[in-house]
């Protein structure tokens, strides 16, 4: 589904990412571990079409497209999804509106029927109750005044509502308690089949106990240093990133 | 804009009011009545003394006006051939709930207007009606009214409405009475509709480019209230100018909730002049929604002269190309313990250009004043101009007062945001313009009003963000 092949990526005359390669298939789940700094918001905002991220070489294939090519409402509209590891507010952008209008986007993009307010009434408050979100969230706008618990269940809820085909989830567990944490795991869980693959993208190991791996990477400095399955978490969180960045640097 | 007009300039335009005035013989407006002439000759003569419209003059500091004063403009006169009809139908009947009086061309058209209105028998107290038809059954009362607003307005475009004066509504509540619903004011503009005799084509010529002098007087007696809502609204490229002025008065305790919807044609001159009297306790809350006009001025003059009293403005404007929009405010704290607020946001595109000349005072005596006025532009692009001002000058010293501005542009990460979850850029640069001026629209207050405002903010964002009809949808 998603091919990464030599991505060299500057950030403001800097580069982050450096010979990056990955590959993931449909119905895989990909742990991206690594210290702070690394460059896994990076690859993140890269997948999405973040502007400000200059592309010096290398190339992406998504679904047998050229995935920098593409805008970011377009991948969108293809089924590329990033929950954010910072969720923006949206002022006086109503959450429930937002969500719908996102929804008829990229079904009108893919030239389906769009969704009538009943339809989406009924969609919306199926998943809300999924992910445990407070039915009063959806009246109020995007993120505003959510807490941080609240906004990471909010980015679920809209992967749930859009069904996106590669999810991209930036540390959508840092700074969740364990419930929040269940939660957004779920969230994950649920929406796990042989067509559709994820990056799961988290600091920590905690998360991966929850939702279990096909492959961990751990990404130092731009590059993946080491692939293994889920026991090199269990390895890191014993060990820590040193070990990794000393190898790395010699 | 020119600091100084040279000579050719200021007899230019000079000449130009001159034009106005030699050219509105026709218009009757209570001539019969003495008071009336000697107000409206001194206007005249007052004309060719007063200032001119220039930078040097504090008035106009900030604005441009030269576009106006290059077109001739026409007095709307009483034989003129009149009659638009193009979209009437629809726009007298956007609400049925509300008392109505409607204006077409600068005339009043009692055919739209509600009969209680034309009849003079809303409630026990309360007298509303076209100028016109008031002066008619209560000239003492009109005239009261008229003493105690005069001297008002010292400036070109006041004199210029007192001098040429043909209309305008009149309303007058009494002590302690509550109108139950709105009255709503339109002022529809348009071509008159074309005879079959063939000038069709060219019925832009410029004698029938016309401009109307409505002049509309508000009188709130002790503890009455009144909701009013006065919108304006103008056919795509049809030329002309309104200079409306207003005069509000309220006694004490009274209140009005007062909304103005400015959607003239893309090719119209439009100046409103408000003032506003307050007396003690009584309560002014405005609303200010200007999303059409290729040249659109408006002033809030306001004056307290009790203490306790409240003066609340919200407004909001849209400009593209081509479009001016210019707010000018000027808040006077003459008496102790009043409240003032002015918030206006503006959204700017195009080459589109926005004035906000915002001026409060807090003379010495004026203790425990409250006045704070804030003016926030978003930017759409960068050939868009703001020039805003808020000012406070303030004499009394235990006061509390505050005043902010500030331009910026669409958040990037927001955008992104939008865009990630599939939404085009430009309706997710609608989505948050739209929440950007969700503040000042979702504080309306008159249902009906509010999704008229909405509805036309809708186009004119997909105008201005040039949005196809196909992505319209949602
Ligand atoms: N907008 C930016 N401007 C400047 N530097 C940036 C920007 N975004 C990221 N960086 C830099 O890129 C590197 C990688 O950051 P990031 O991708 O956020 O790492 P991670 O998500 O692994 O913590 C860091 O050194 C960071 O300072
Ligand atoms: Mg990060």
């Amino acid at each position: 589904m998603l091919s990464i092949k030599n991505l060299n990526v500057m950030v403001e005359n800097k580069l982050i990412l450096k010979d990056f390669n990955l590959s993931v298939a449909a119905g895989e789940v990909h742990a991206i571990m690594g210290p702070n700094g690394s460059g896994k918001s990076t690859l993140a905002h890269v997948l999405a079409g973040k502007e400000g991220y200059e592309v010096i070489s290398g190339e992406i294939n998504y679904c047998g497209e050229n995935l920098l090519a593409l805008s970011t409402e377009q991948r969108a509209q293809k089924g590329v999804f990033l929950a954010m590891q910072y969720p923006v507010e949206l002022p006086g952008v109503n959450n429930m509106m937002f969500i719908r209008e996102s929804l008829n986007a990229i079904s009108r993009a893919r030239g389906e029927e769009e969704y009538d307010a009943v339809r989406f009434m009924k969609l919306i408050r199926e998943k809300a109750a999924a992910v445990e979100l407070d039915n009063k969230l959806l009246k109020r706008n995007v993120n505003s005044g959510f807490s941080g618990g609240e906004k990471k269940r909010n980015e679920i809820l809209q992967m749930a509502i859009l069904q996106p085909q590669l999810c991209i989830l930036d540390e959508t567990d840092s700074g969740l308690d364990i419930d929040a944490l269940r939660v957004v795991a779920k969230g994950v869980n649920d929406l796990r089949n042989k067509d559709r693959a994820m990056i799961v993208v988290t600091h920590y190991q905690r998360l991966l106990n929850y939702i279990e791996p096909d492959y961990v990477h751990v990404m130092i400095d731009g590059r993946i240093a080491a692939s293994g399955d889920k026991n090199l978490a269990l390895e890191l969180e014993e060990k820590g990133y040193n070990w990794l960045i000393e190898e790395t640097a010699a | 804009m020119i600091n100084h007009l040279n000579a050719a300039q200021s007899e230019q335009q000079r000449q130009w009011f001159q034009t106005l005035i030699t050219h509105s013989d026709s218009i009757s407006l209570g001539q019969h009545l003495p008071w009336v002439k000697h107000l409206q000759s001194k206007a005249r003569q007052e004309l060719q003394s007063l200032p001119l419209v220039q930078r040097k003059q504090e008035l106009w500091r900030y604005s441009h006006a030269e576009k106006l004063f290059k077109q001739p403009f026409y007095p709307q006169t009483n034989n003129s051939d009149n009659c638009y009809q193009a979209g009437l139908e629809s726009e007298a009947t956007l609400s049925t709930d509300s008392f109505k009086l409607v204006f077409v061309n600068g005339r009043y058209n009692a055919t739209l207007s509600s009969t209680l209105v034309v009849n003079n028998e809303l409630a026990e107290g309360v007298i509303v009606g076209n100028l016109h038809a008031v002066l008619q059954s209560h000239a003492n009362l009109v005239m009261q009214c008229f003493n105690q607003t005069a001297r008002q307005g010292e400036d070109v475009f006041s004199a210029l409405n007192t001098a040429l004066m043909s209309d305008g509504v009149f309303i007058y509540i009494d002590q302690q009475v509550t109108l139950p619903q709105p009255i709503e004011v339109l002022y529809l503009s348009g071509p008159a509709e074309k005879s079959s005799s063939g000038q069709d084509s060219d019925s832009h010529t410029q004698e029938s480019r016309k401009m109307a002098n409505l002049r509309n007087v508000i009188i709130l007696q002790a503890g009455a209230k009144l909701s009013l809502i006065e919108r304006f609204s103008g056919e795509k490229d049809f030329h002309y100018f309104n200079n409306n002025l207003t005069n509000v008065v309220l006694e004490q305790g009274a209140s009005i909730k007062h909304s103005i919807l400015q959607d003239e044609s893309n090719t119209a001159f439009h100046l409103n002049s408000l003032f506003l009297s307050l007396f003690k306790d009584s309560t002014y809350q405005g609303q200010h929604i200007a999303l059409g006009s290729s040249w659109s001025r408006t002033n809030y003059t306001a004056k307290f002269k009790g203490t306790g009293a409240t003066c609340e403005l919200k407004g909001l404007y849209t400009v593209a190309n081509q479009q001016l929009n210019d707010v000018h405010l000027d808040i006077n704290h003459a008496v102790p313990g009043c409240t003032s607020s002015e918030f206006f946001k503006g959204i700017l595109y195009g080459e589109g250009k926005a004035v906000f000349d915002g001026h409060v005072l807090v003379e010495k005596q004026s203790q425990f004043s409250d006045a704070s006025m804030k003016n926030d532009n978003l930017m759409l692009t960068e050939n868009a101009e703001v020039n805003t001002k808020p000012q406070l000058e303030i004499y009394a010293d235990n006061v509390k007062c505050s005043h902010g501005t500030t331009v910026g542009q669409i958040d990037e990460q927001q955008l992104f945001y939008l865009r990630s979850r599939g939404i085009e850029e430009s309706r997710a640069k609608k989505l948050l313009c739209l929440g950007y001026a969700s503040e000042i629209i979702d504080a309306i207050n008159e249902p009906l009003f509010q999704k008229q405002v909405k509805s036309i903010l809708d186009i004119r964002l997909n105008e201005g963000l040039l949005i196809s009809s196909s992505e319209k949808s949602s």
